[in-house]
Protein backbone atom coordinates (compact mmCIF):
# COMPACT_ATOMS: atom_id res chain seq x y z
CA UNK A 1 0.00 0.00 0.00
CA UNK A 2 1.33 3.41 -0.92
CA UNK A 3 2.46 5.60 1.96
CA UNK A 4 1.65 9.27 2.26
CA UNK A 5 4.06 11.79 3.68
CA UNK A 6 3.78 15.50 4.29
CA UNK A 7 6.51 18.11 4.34
CA UNK A 8 6.50 21.18 6.53
CA UNK A 9 8.83 24.15 6.39
CA UNK A 10 9.24 25.37 10.00
CA UNK A 11 9.06 29.03 9.06
CA UNK A 12 6.11 29.61 11.38
CA UNK A 13 5.93 29.27 15.16
CA UNK A 14 6.54 25.72 16.41
CA UNK A 15 3.01 25.08 17.67
CA UNK A 16 1.48 25.57 14.23
CA UNK A 17 3.83 23.05 12.61
CA UNK A 18 3.14 20.61 15.44
CA UNK A 19 -0.62 21.18 15.06
CA UNK A 20 -0.42 20.18 11.37
CA UNK A 21 1.72 17.16 12.20
CA UNK A 22 -0.88 15.95 14.71
CA UNK A 23 -3.55 16.53 12.07
CA UNK A 24 -1.52 14.47 9.57
CA UNK A 25 -1.15 11.60 12.04
CA UNK A 26 -4.86 11.59 12.85
CA UNK A 27 -5.67 11.55 9.12
CA UNK A 28 -3.57 8.53 8.25
CA UNK A 29 -0.36 10.04 6.89
CA UNK A 30 2.68 7.81 7.39
CA UNK A 31 5.55 10.28 7.45
CA UNK A 32 6.24 13.88 8.41
CA UNK A 33 9.27 15.52 6.83
CA UNK A 34 10.70 18.76 8.18
CA UNK A 35 13.03 20.89 6.09
CA UNK A 36 16.38 21.99 7.48
CA UNK A 37 17.28 25.57 6.68
CA UNK A 38 19.28 27.89 8.90
CA UNK A 39 16.90 30.82 8.45
CA UNK A 40 13.97 28.81 9.83
CA UNK A 41 13.22 27.18 13.18
CA UNK A 42 15.52 24.29 14.04
CA UNK A 43 14.55 21.06 12.39
CA UNK A 44 15.52 19.04 15.46
CA UNK A 45 13.56 21.20 17.91
CA UNK A 46 10.55 20.89 15.62
CA UNK A 47 10.93 17.12 15.24
CA UNK A 48 11.36 16.68 19.00
CA UNK A 49 8.08 18.45 19.66
CA UNK A 50 6.29 16.53 16.93
CA UNK A 51 7.46 13.26 18.47
CA UNK A 52 6.21 14.43 21.86
CA UNK A 53 2.73 15.17 20.55
CA UNK A 54 2.29 12.16 18.24
CA UNK A 55 2.21 8.40 18.78
CA UNK A 56 2.57 6.63 15.46
CA UNK A 57 3.73 8.76 12.55
CA UNK A 58 7.34 8.53 11.37
CA UNK A 59 9.34 11.73 11.31
CA UNK A 60 12.53 12.83 9.69
CA UNK A 61 14.69 15.58 8.28
CA UNK A 62 13.56 16.41 4.79
CA UNK A 63 16.37 17.11 4.15
CA UNK A 64 19.48 18.07 6.05
CA UNK A 65 22.78 18.43 4.22
CA UNK A 66 26.39 17.44 4.98
CA UNK A 67 27.98 20.75 3.99
CA UNK A 68 26.31 22.97 6.56
CA UNK A 69 25.77 20.32 9.23
CA UNK A 70 28.55 17.84 9.92
CA UNK A 71 27.43 14.24 9.36
CA UNK A 72 28.72 13.56 12.88
CA UNK A 73 26.29 16.11 14.31
CA UNK A 74 23.51 14.70 12.14
CA UNK A 75 24.16 11.20 13.48
CA UNK A 76 24.03 12.45 17.08
CA UNK A 77 20.86 14.47 16.46
CA UNK A 78 19.08 11.61 14.72
CA UNK A 79 20.13 9.10 17.37
CA UNK A 80 18.90 11.44 20.11
CA UNK A 81 15.53 11.85 18.39
CA UNK A 82 15.29 8.08 18.11
CA UNK A 83 15.54 7.79 21.90
CA UNK A 84 12.33 9.82 22.19
CA UNK A 85 10.43 7.48 19.86
CA UNK A 86 12.43 4.41 18.85
CA UNK A 87 11.62 3.20 15.36
CA UNK A 88 9.78 6.34 14.34
CA UNK A 89 12.76 8.37 13.18
CA UNK A 90 14.34 8.47 9.74
CA UNK A 91 17.15 10.61 8.37
CA UNK A 92 16.70 12.50 5.12
CA UNK A 93 19.88 14.00 3.70
CA UNK A 94 20.69 15.70 0.41
CA UNK A 95 23.50 17.69 -1.12
CA UNK A 96 21.72 20.93 -0.30
CA UNK A 97 20.45 23.90 -2.21
CA UNK A 98 23.39 25.60 -3.95
CA UNK A 99 21.95 29.12 -3.67
CA UNK A 100 21.40 28.75 0.06
CA UNK A 101 24.81 27.24 0.68
CA UNK A 102 26.46 30.03 -1.32
CA UNK A 103 24.60 32.58 0.82
CA UNK A 104 26.02 30.88 3.89
CA UNK A 105 29.51 31.04 2.44
CA UNK A 106 29.76 27.27 2.28
CA UNK A 107 31.91 25.82 -0.46
CA UNK A 108 30.18 22.90 -2.15
CA UNK A 109 32.68 20.45 -3.56
CA UNK A 110 32.15 16.95 -4.89
CA UNK A 111 28.50 16.57 -3.85
CA UNK A 112 28.37 12.89 -4.85
CA UNK A 113 31.44 11.99 -2.80
CA UNK A 114 30.18 14.13 0.06
CA UNK A 115 26.86 12.32 0.11
CA UNK A 116 28.41 8.88 -0.16
CA UNK A 117 30.81 9.65 2.69
CA UNK A 118 28.16 11.34 4.81
CA UNK A 119 25.86 8.32 4.60
CA UNK A 120 28.78 6.04 5.43
CA UNK A 121 29.70 8.19 8.45
CA UNK A 122 26.13 8.47 9.76
CA UNK A 123 25.55 4.74 9.35
CA UNK A 124 28.79 3.91 11.13
CA UNK A 125 27.82 6.04 14.12
CA UNK A 126 24.20 4.91 14.26
CA UNK A 127 25.24 1.26 14.10
CA UNK A 128 27.67 1.76 16.97
CA UNK A 129 30.70 0.97 14.87
CA UNK A 130 32.19 4.44 15.01
CA UNK A 131 34.90 5.87 12.78
CA UNK A 132 38.66 5.53 13.08
CA UNK A 133 40.99 7.44 10.76
CA UNK A 134 38.25 7.92 8.20
CA UNK A 135 39.84 9.38 5.08
CA UNK A 136 37.19 10.46 2.62
CA UNK A 137 37.77 12.84 -0.24
CA UNK A 138 35.52 15.44 1.41
CA UNK A 139 35.38 14.40 5.08
CA UNK A 140 38.16 13.24 7.33
CA UNK A 141 37.59 11.98 10.85
CA UNK A 142 40.28 10.87 13.29
CA UNK A 143 38.01 9.19 15.78
CA UNK A 144 34.27 9.38 16.44
CA UNK A 145 31.78 7.16 18.21
CA UNK A 146 28.46 7.88 19.87
CA UNK A 147 28.59 7.56 23.65
CA UNK A 148 25.16 5.94 23.66
CA UNK A 149 23.52 3.01 21.88
CA UNK A 150 20.97 3.17 19.10
CA UNK A 151 18.76 0.17 19.64
CA UNK A 152 17.08 -0.07 16.26
CA UNK A 153 18.04 0.52 12.61
CA UNK A 154 17.41 4.06 11.38
CA UNK A 155 16.70 4.34 7.65
CA UNK A 156 18.61 6.94 5.67
CA UNK A 157 16.79 8.59 2.78
CA UNK A 158 18.73 10.44 0.09
CA UNK A 159 17.28 13.59 -1.39
CA UNK A 160 18.04 13.51 -5.10
CA UNK A 161 17.26 15.25 -8.36
CA UNK A 162 20.16 14.75 -10.76
CA UNK A 163 20.87 11.46 -12.53
CA UNK A 164 24.06 10.63 -10.64
CA UNK A 165 22.55 11.38 -7.24
CA UNK A 166 19.48 9.29 -8.06
CA UNK A 167 21.70 6.34 -8.97
CA UNK A 168 23.69 6.83 -5.77
CA UNK A 169 20.43 6.79 -3.80
CA UNK A 170 19.59 3.45 -5.39
CA UNK A 171 23.03 2.19 -4.50
CA UNK A 172 23.26 3.22 -0.84
CA UNK A 173 19.95 4.65 0.39
CA UNK A 174 17.27 2.95 2.46
CA UNK A 175 14.97 5.42 0.75
CA UNK A 176 15.10 8.16 -1.84
CA UNK A 177 13.30 11.48 -1.80
CA UNK A 178 12.88 12.33 -5.47
CA UNK A 179 12.75 16.08 -5.81
CA UNK A 180 10.25 16.33 -8.66
CA UNK A 181 6.55 16.87 -9.15
CA UNK A 182 5.44 15.81 -12.59
CA UNK A 183 4.88 12.19 -13.62
CA UNK A 184 7.37 12.16 -16.52
CA UNK A 185 10.25 13.45 -14.39
CA UNK A 186 9.42 11.06 -11.58
CA UNK A 187 9.22 8.08 -13.93
CA UNK A 188 12.65 8.95 -15.31
CA UNK A 189 14.01 9.36 -11.77
CA UNK A 190 12.67 6.01 -10.57
CA UNK A 191 14.41 4.28 -13.50
CA UNK A 192 17.70 5.88 -12.44
CA UNK A 193 17.19 4.75 -8.83
CA UNK A 194 16.53 1.24 -10.15
CA UNK A 195 19.74 1.39 -12.22
CA UNK A 196 21.74 2.38 -9.16
CA UNK A 197 20.18 -0.35 -7.06
CA UNK A 198 20.71 -2.96 -9.74
CA UNK A 199 24.38 -1.99 -10.21
CA UNK A 200 24.87 -2.47 -6.48
CA UNK A 201 23.10 -5.82 -6.54
CA UNK A 202 20.19 -4.47 -4.53
CA UNK A 203 16.48 -4.94 -5.07
CA UNK A 204 14.42 -1.80 -5.62
CA UNK A 205 11.81 -3.45 -3.38
CA UNK A 206 14.07 -2.73 -0.39
CA UNK A 207 14.07 1.01 -1.12
CA UNK A 208 11.28 3.39 -0.14
CA UNK A 209 10.91 5.46 -3.31
CA UNK A 210 9.29 8.76 -2.38
CA UNK A 211 8.05 11.43 -4.76
CA UNK A 212 8.77 14.66 -2.88
CA UNK A 213 6.48 17.11 -4.63
CA UNK A 214 5.64 20.78 -4.51
CA UNK A 215 1.95 20.29 -3.88
CA UNK A 216 -1.12 22.52 -3.76
CA UNK A 217 -4.72 21.43 -3.39
CA UNK A 218 -7.96 23.40 -3.26
CA UNK A 219 -11.55 22.76 -4.27
CA UNK A 220 -11.07 25.63 -6.72
CA UNK A 221 -8.35 24.89 -9.28
CA UNK A 222 -7.41 28.55 -9.75
CA UNK A 223 -6.81 28.92 -6.01
CA UNK A 224 -4.67 25.78 -6.00
CA UNK A 225 -2.62 27.26 -8.85
CA UNK A 226 -2.23 30.61 -7.11
CA UNK A 227 -1.00 28.96 -3.92
CA UNK A 228 1.59 27.03 -5.94
CA UNK A 229 2.91 30.10 -7.76
CA UNK A 230 5.45 31.41 -5.17
CA UNK A 231 7.05 27.98 -4.77
CA UNK A 232 7.15 27.48 -8.54
CA UNK A 233 8.74 30.92 -9.00
CA UNK A 234 11.62 29.95 -6.69
CA UNK A 235 12.03 26.56 -8.37
CA UNK A 236 12.14 28.14 -11.85
CA UNK A 237 14.60 30.79 -10.67
CA UNK A 238 16.91 28.16 -9.22
CA UNK A 239 16.67 25.64 -12.05
CA UNK A 240 19.66 25.18 -14.37
CA UNK A 241 19.08 26.24 -18.01
CA UNK A 242 19.34 22.63 -19.13
CA UNK A 243 16.42 21.69 -16.90
CA UNK A 244 14.33 24.61 -18.16
CA UNK A 245 15.10 23.77 -21.80
CA UNK A 246 14.28 20.13 -21.24
CA UNK A 247 10.81 21.18 -20.09
CA UNK A 248 10.39 23.79 -22.83
CA UNK A 249 10.27 26.64 -20.32
CA UNK A 250 10.87 30.06 -21.86
CA UNK A 251 14.36 31.08 -20.71
CA UNK A 252 13.59 34.79 -20.93
CA UNK A 253 10.56 34.38 -18.69
CA UNK A 254 12.63 32.36 -16.23
CA UNK A 255 15.30 35.07 -16.25
CA UNK A 256 12.67 37.71 -15.56
CA UNK A 257 11.42 35.73 -12.56
CA UNK A 258 14.93 35.27 -11.20
CA UNK A 259 15.79 38.97 -11.56
CA UNK A 260 12.57 40.02 -9.87
CA UNK A 261 13.13 37.61 -6.97
CA UNK A 262 16.68 38.85 -6.47
CA UNK A 263 15.31 42.41 -6.24
CA UNK A 264 12.60 41.28 -3.85
CA UNK A 265 9.96 42.26 -6.39
CA UNK A 266 7.65 39.35 -5.67
CA UNK A 267 4.55 40.63 -7.55
CA UNK A 268 6.54 40.83 -10.81
CA UNK A 269 8.14 37.42 -10.23
CA UNK A 270 4.91 35.70 -9.33
CA UNK A 271 2.92 37.24 -12.19
CA UNK A 272 5.44 35.78 -14.65
CA UNK A 273 4.77 32.22 -13.51
CA UNK A 274 2.81 30.38 -16.21
CA UNK A 275 0.59 27.32 -16.05
CA UNK A 276 3.26 25.49 -18.05
CA UNK A 277 5.81 26.22 -15.32
CA UNK A 278 3.42 25.17 -12.56
CA UNK A 279 2.55 21.95 -14.41
CA UNK A 280 6.24 21.15 -14.71
CA UNK A 281 7.43 21.99 -11.23
CA UNK A 282 4.43 21.37 -8.99
CA UNK A 283 1.40 19.17 -8.56
CA UNK A 284 -1.67 21.34 -8.06
CA UNK A 285 -5.39 21.18 -8.56
CA UNK A 286 -8.72 20.07 -7.21
CA UNK A 287 -8.85 16.78 -5.29
CA UNK A 288 -9.95 14.95 -8.45
CA UNK A 289 -7.12 16.48 -10.47
CA UNK A 290 -4.59 15.66 -7.76
CA UNK A 291 -5.82 12.06 -7.58
CA UNK A 292 -5.34 11.71 -11.34
CA UNK A 293 -1.80 13.09 -11.23
CA UNK A 294 -0.84 11.03 -8.16
CA UNK A 295 -2.17 7.89 -9.88
CA UNK A 296 0.22 8.51 -12.78
CA UNK A 297 3.11 9.03 -10.38
CA UNK A 298 2.40 5.83 -8.48
CA UNK A 299 2.49 3.85 -11.74
CA UNK A 300 6.16 4.79 -12.01
CA UNK A 301 6.97 2.66 -8.97
CA UNK A 302 6.73 5.26 -6.24
CA UNK A 303 6.07 3.82 -2.77
CA UNK A 304 5.58 7.07 -0.86
CA UNK A 305 3.86 10.22 -2.09
CA UNK A 306 4.98 13.32 -0.22
CA UNK A 307 2.66 16.31 -0.09
CA UNK A 308 5.22 19.10 -0.03
CA UNK A 309 5.10 22.82 0.47
CA UNK A 310 2.97 24.89 -0.09
CA UNK A 311 0.21 22.21 0.38
CA UNK A 312 -2.48 24.87 -0.07
CA UNK A 313 -3.50 28.44 0.64
CA UNK A 314 -4.96 27.31 3.97
CA UNK A 315 -2.74 24.51 5.24
CA UNK A 316 -5.27 23.01 7.67
CA UNK A 317 -8.00 22.85 5.04
CA UNK A 318 -5.61 21.53 2.40
CA UNK A 319 -4.41 18.71 4.67
CA UNK A 320 -8.05 17.98 5.46
CA UNK A 321 -8.82 17.66 1.74
CA UNK A 322 -5.93 15.23 1.28
CA UNK A 323 -7.11 13.21 4.29
CA UNK A 324 -10.77 13.10 3.29
CA UNK A 325 -10.58 12.89 -0.49
CA UNK A 326 -7.14 11.86 -1.70
CA UNK A 327 -5.75 9.26 0.69
CA UNK A 328 -8.97 7.15 0.81
CA UNK A 329 -8.85 6.86 -2.97
CA UNK A 330 -5.58 4.93 -2.72
CA UNK A 331 -6.41 2.73 0.29
CA UNK B 1 -9.46 36.78 31.81
CA UNK B 2 -10.54 35.17 35.05
CA UNK B 3 -10.68 31.36 34.86
CA UNK B 4 -13.82 31.10 36.94
CA UNK B 5 -15.69 33.63 34.82
CA UNK B 6 -14.51 32.07 31.58
CA UNK B 7 -15.63 28.60 32.69
CA UNK B 8 -19.09 30.04 33.18
CA UNK B 9 -18.95 31.51 29.68
CA UNK B 10 -17.86 28.22 28.15
CA UNK B 11 -20.63 26.34 29.92
CA UNK B 12 -23.14 28.51 28.09
CA UNK B 13 -21.99 27.36 24.67
CA UNK B 14 -24.35 24.69 23.31
CA UNK B 15 -22.82 21.27 22.60
CA UNK B 16 -24.41 21.29 19.12
CA UNK B 17 -22.17 24.06 17.81
CA UNK B 18 -18.96 23.21 19.62
CA UNK B 19 -17.41 21.21 16.79
CA UNK B 20 -17.75 24.01 14.23
CA UNK B 21 -16.81 26.63 16.81
CA UNK B 22 -13.64 24.72 17.73
CA UNK B 23 -12.68 24.55 14.04
CA UNK B 24 -13.39 28.25 13.50
CA UNK B 25 -11.38 29.28 16.56
CA UNK B 26 -8.57 26.96 15.48
CA UNK B 27 -8.49 28.67 12.08
CA UNK B 28 -8.20 32.04 13.79
CA UNK B 29 -5.28 30.68 15.81
CA UNK B 30 -3.54 29.15 12.83
CA UNK B 31 -3.92 32.16 10.58
CA UNK B 32 -3.50 35.13 12.93
CA UNK B 33 -0.40 37.27 12.64
CA UNK B 34 2.02 37.29 15.55
CA UNK B 35 1.75 33.62 16.45
CA UNK B 36 4.86 34.02 18.59
CA UNK B 37 2.85 36.18 20.97
CA UNK B 38 0.78 33.21 22.13
CA UNK B 39 1.78 32.39 25.71
CA UNK B 40 3.73 29.13 25.82
CA UNK B 41 1.37 27.57 28.38
CA UNK B 42 -1.61 28.15 26.08
CA UNK B 43 0.25 26.79 23.07
CA UNK B 44 1.12 23.61 24.97
CA UNK B 45 -2.43 23.16 26.28
CA UNK B 46 -3.80 23.72 22.77
CA UNK B 47 -1.54 21.03 21.30
CA UNK B 48 -2.20 18.58 24.13
CA UNK B 49 -5.98 18.93 23.85
CA UNK B 50 -5.82 18.70 20.05
CA UNK B 51 -3.77 15.51 20.28
CA UNK B 52 -6.30 14.03 22.71
CA UNK B 53 -9.34 15.13 20.65
CA UNK B 54 -10.57 17.31 23.48
CA UNK B 55 -10.83 20.73 21.84
CA UNK B 56 -14.62 20.51 21.80
CA UNK B 57 -14.83 19.82 25.51
CA UNK B 58 -15.14 22.58 28.13
CA UNK B 59 -11.39 22.66 28.69
CA UNK B 60 -10.70 22.74 24.96
CA UNK B 61 -13.14 25.55 24.19
CA UNK B 62 -11.75 27.44 27.19
CA UNK B 63 -8.20 27.21 25.84
CA UNK B 64 -9.29 28.03 22.30
CA UNK B 65 -11.16 31.13 23.44
CA UNK B 66 -8.21 32.34 25.51
CA UNK B 67 -5.71 31.63 22.74
CA UNK B 68 -7.78 33.04 19.88
CA UNK B 69 -8.59 36.15 21.92
CA UNK B 70 -4.89 36.58 22.75
CA UNK B 71 -3.90 36.51 19.07
CA UNK B 72 -6.86 38.18 17.38
CA UNK B 73 -9.55 39.42 19.73
CA UNK B 74 -11.46 41.21 16.98
CA UNK B 75 -11.76 38.11 14.77
CA UNK B 76 -12.67 35.97 17.77
CA UNK B 77 -15.49 38.26 18.86
CA UNK B 78 -16.73 38.54 15.26
CA UNK B 79 -16.75 34.75 14.93
CA UNK B 80 -18.64 34.33 18.19
CA UNK B 81 -21.27 36.82 17.09
CA UNK B 82 -21.61 35.16 13.67
CA UNK B 83 -22.08 31.85 15.46
CA UNK B 84 -25.00 33.33 17.38
CA UNK B 85 -22.98 33.62 20.55
CA UNK B 86 -23.28 37.37 21.07
CA UNK B 87 -23.78 36.91 24.78
CA UNK B 88 -20.55 34.95 25.01
CA UNK B 89 -18.76 37.56 22.90
CA UNK B 90 -19.96 40.35 25.18
CA UNK B 91 -18.81 38.47 28.25
CA UNK B 92 -15.38 37.78 26.75
CA UNK B 93 -15.05 41.42 25.78
CA UNK B 94 -15.94 42.44 29.31
CA UNK B 95 -13.52 39.92 30.84
CA UNK B 96 -10.76 41.00 28.48
CA UNK B 97 -11.16 44.63 29.52
CA UNK B 98 -11.04 43.58 33.14
CA UNK B 99 -7.78 41.69 32.33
Amino acid sequence: MVKFGVEFVPKDVYWRTVYYAIQAEKGGFDNVWITDHFINRSVYVTLTLILNYTDRIKVGTGVTNPFLISPLATASNIASLNEIAPGRVVCGIGAGDLTTLEQAGVQVTKPLSAMREAVQMINALLKGEGLQNFEGTVFKVKSAKLAFKVRNPIPIYIGAQGAKMLKLAGEIGDGVLINASNPADIKEAVELVKEGASAAGRSIDKIDVAAYTAFSIHENEEKAFKAAVPVVAFIVAGAPEAVLEKHHINLEAAKKIKEALVKGDFPTAFSAVTREMADTFSLYGTPAQCIEKISQILKAGVTQFVVGSPIGSNVRKAIDLVIKEVIPHFR
Amino acid sequence: MSNVDLSEVVAKIPKSIRSSLATQLTDILLNAKGGDKLPSSLAKSFLYLWQKDRLEEDEGIDVLLKAATALDAEATLKQLRESGLSEVADLIQKLSKRG
